[in-house]
């Protein structure tokens, strides 16, 4: 009698699970490298933003039930890495306060110089930015995201977005704009 | 502000998109990532697959089976406890506690009907001792379980076919066992590694670690043979998560009781040695009346 409810209960989680599974491998192969990529960008830690993916990727293996939808599902895992990244940064703020954290990974070499120099300066104009500025920046720029999508994924309203974006554009051009007359 | 001449102007926003992509292009992602967060599924599978609404019922009634049972053993405890003096009171409700939670779910006779099958088995811890007991019983009726002993009611974890798996299949549950317990069981797990704990009072008294003869994805048999001293203990079998941070991946526990021999803790006893006086391992003798 054991044995066939063991049987049984197998079967039927079976079912339900390859679904959820399947979702997981497509979705890994989709997309896997863009969300970890969006992590890094928020995070600038590679190994922080591959643990907050993966953990996403399983929450949503939970979730999967409830989604039952790619799109649904890309949107809900875009959510948990800026949601999650952002819980990263709030815990990393005392430890920063304490110790200088470690520079950006070194670009490699086949950018030229100059393009470099550029990108290492707005890379520091960017994370000198507040968080949600950021994120919004790093989901419209980096994401290609619609406003309505960037506004589902950091769960803010789209005025909000909209104000976090031109604020966060302002204050980079000012940055910018102060390292260039000095 | 955009009219200076050396601004980034508007083609800032083209800037930050070529700085961000070429930023990204650089983030190499580990590949066996899939791998992983399979694993991980499977380790979060056991804890999701209660949320399911036909199983809610089934651990309730488990539950209610569980205290029904618990409050029963430990009725019969105290009353027969005047009459084994030798034993301690404690770990026989312990270990039979235990028990009684772990196969709580198959138990679906009434009240009496367990205490009936409880009362006798029970009193073997006492009987054994005196040396006409010892002499006449078969000594492969002592490692048998004490519950139910018609039917296998020892519940092992259910395998879905995928996930790690360890299952410790002998001895059973509650049983009381000789000096020199052998281990089985079976596992799906990662080089077919198999760590074994035991445990006495939640002290950790050995670790160990079998090989079971396949390792995942197949599902294999393991054996290990330990020498205790006399006394209750709990024995964990576990697969632990390559990660190194001791997360146990699949794992089954059983608590089983070594039958004192009888001139080691009861030195007025005269039984003889017979089959229940294997060596003693000295190391591993904790004082049985710690509590």
């Amino acid at each position: 009698m054991v044995a066939v409810f063991g049987a049984d209960q197998g079967n039927g989680e079976a079912a339900v699970r390859w679904e959820a599974d399947d979702a997981v491998t497509h979705l890994y192969q989709e997309h896997y490298r863009a969300l970890v990529r969006l992590g890094t960008l928020l995070l600038r830690d590679v190994g922080a933003a591959e643990e907050i993916v993966q953990d996403s990727f399983v929450a949503m293996h939970g979730s999967w039930g409830r989604l039952r939808d790619p799109e649904k599902a890309l949107a809900y895992l875009r959510q948990c890495v800026v949601n999650r990244s952002r819980s990263v940064l709030r815990r990393r703020v005392v430890a920063d306060k304490h110790m200088p954290t470690p520079g950006p990974d070194e670009p490699s070499a086949e950018y030229g110089a100059l393009a470099r120099l550029d990108n290492q300066r707005v890379m520091a104009c960017l994370r000198r930015l507040p968080t949600r500025q950021r994120e919004a920046l790093v989901l419209r720029y980096y994401g290609d995201l619609s406003e309505a999508a960037i506004a589902a994924a950091m769960k803010v309203s789209k005025g909000a977005v909209k104000s976090h974006t031109s604020r966060g554009m302002a204050a980079m051009r000012k940055m910018l704009e102060q390292e260039q007359s000095t | 502000m955009n009219d200076h001449p050396q601004s980034p102007g508007p083609d800032l926003e083209a800037l930050l998109s070529t700085t961000l992509r070429a930023e990204a292009e650089q983030v190499e992602t580990d590949p066996a990532a899939l791998a992983l967060i399979r694993r991980r599924i499977a380790v979060a599978k056991p804890a999701t697959s209660f949320r399911r609404g036909f199983s809610r019922p089934a651990l309730a009634g488990g539950m209610l089976a569980a205290v029904v049972a618990l409050g029963t053993v430990v009725g019969i405890n105290v009353a027969s406890n005047d009459r084994a003096q030798d034993v301690v009171a404690d770990p026989p409700a312990t270990a039979l506690a235990a028990d009684a939670s772990r196969n709580a779910e198959s138990a679906t006779g009434p009240n009496d009907t367990m205490a009936a099958k409880v009362a006798p088995a029970e009193g073997t811890a006492p009987m054994v001792d005196t040396p006409q007991e010892a002499a006449t019983q078969d000594p492969g009726a002592m490692s048998r379980l004490k519950m139910a002993p018609q039917t296998p009611v020892h519940k092992i974890p259910l395998d879905d076919g995928r996930s790690p798996y360890v299952a410790i299949t002998a001895p059973d549950s509650g049983s009381i066992v000789e000096k020199t317990v052998e281990l089985k069981g079976l596992a799906r797990a990662f080089e077919a590694n198999v760590i074994i704990e035991v445990s006495q009072n939640g002290k950790v008294v050995k670790k160990d670690f079998a090989t079971a003869s396949a390792g995942a994805p197949d599902k294999g048999e393991w054996t290990k043979t330990l020498s205790l001293a006399p006394g209750d203990y709990k024995i964990e079998a576990y697969e632990e998560s390559m990660k190194g941070d001791g997360t146990k991946l699949s794992s089954d526990t059983i608590w089983i009781t070594v039958a004192a021999a009888p001139d080691a803790s009861n030195p007025t006893s005269e039984a003889p040695a017979g089959p229940l006086a294997p060596a003693v391992d000295p190391a591993a003798t904790p004082p049985d009346a710690a509590r």
